[in-house]
């Protein structure tokens, strides 16, 4: 299994009672699977990564990944109680699970959407989308 | 002549490998003016050197060490910029920010 910090998030969220309360274990990488996924869920990606290098010997293996997660409701009400949610859960985050040890998690931005099914050709229904943009600095394997 | 990286280069001081991010070796030299008495208001002055040149050492880290300053030992850079001599450390500070990896700097004046 890879070691990553995305596998953090992913396992803090769904053993999180109260952010496991909204969504069960609908908690998705990337995408949402084109069956089985019913409002409301959380969708997560990597949205960036900056690796740091020394002169010396290179890479540094404390790079600063941007996760982006995504709560989406049917309801705007809905949406921003999942996002505080996953706020709660994840902003100030340290430790290692999933075997990723994560130095450092800080909530930099949140931006709110709507996410309209006659222009994007979902399936799903209507709904509002909170993407909120988490920065994490992880120990990489050096291996 | 083809640009060459910086990649490869190794900093240890009093024995102490360094992560360094940055280095930079700064030569400078006292001059003396040697002007004559006679210079025009516009004329440009002469000055002298050949005297003892003054090396500085500048280098960024990656660390958590605050460093001494007045601590003496052999410095050596090795890789694309090699150099040695006995240096002492100038100036020094270590920074903790938010959302970063601790970092530092020192200055180290060459005897």
């Amino acid at each position: 299994m890879i070691i990553a910090p995305e596998k953090y998030i992913h396992l803090k969220l769904v053993t999180a009672l109260r952010v496991a309360r909204i969504v069960g274990f609908n908690v998705y990488p990337i995408a949402v699977p084109r069956t089985g996924a019913t409002l409301p869920f959380l969708v997560y990606r990597r949205s960036n990564v900056i690796r740091e290098r020394e002169l010396g010997f290179g890479p540094l293996y404390c790079p600063l990944v941007g996760v982006q997660v995504s709560a989406f409701a049917m309801t705007y009400d809905a949406a921003r109680e999942l996002a505080d949610e996953v706020r709660l859960c994840l902003d100030g985050s340290t430790g290692t699970l999933a075997n990723a040890t994560i130095q450092d998690m800080l909530l930099v931005s949140e931006t709110d959407d709507f996410v309209d099914p006659l222009q994007t050709g979902s399936q799903l229904p209507p709904a509002y989308e909170v993407r909120s943009l988490y920065q994490c600095r992880w120990q990489e394997s050096s291996d | 002549m083809a640009g060459i990286s910086s990649q490869g280069l190794t900093f240890v001081f009093g024995g102490t490998t360094m992560t360094v991010t940055s280095v930079s070796v700064n030569d400078s030299q006292q001059l003396v003016d040697g002007s004559h008495l006679g210079i025009s208001p516009t004329g440009r002055r002469e000055y002298v050197g050949g005297f003892g040149t003054d090396r500085e050492v500048t280098v960024d880290l990656i660390t958590t060490t605050v460093l001494s300053a007045g601590t003496s030992g052999a410095l050596a850079i090795t890789g694309p910029i090699a150099f040695s001599g006995n240096a002492t450390i100038a100036s020094t500070n270590v920074n903790a920010g938010l959302g970063e990896i601790c970092r530092g700097s020192a200055t180290f004046r060459v005897a």
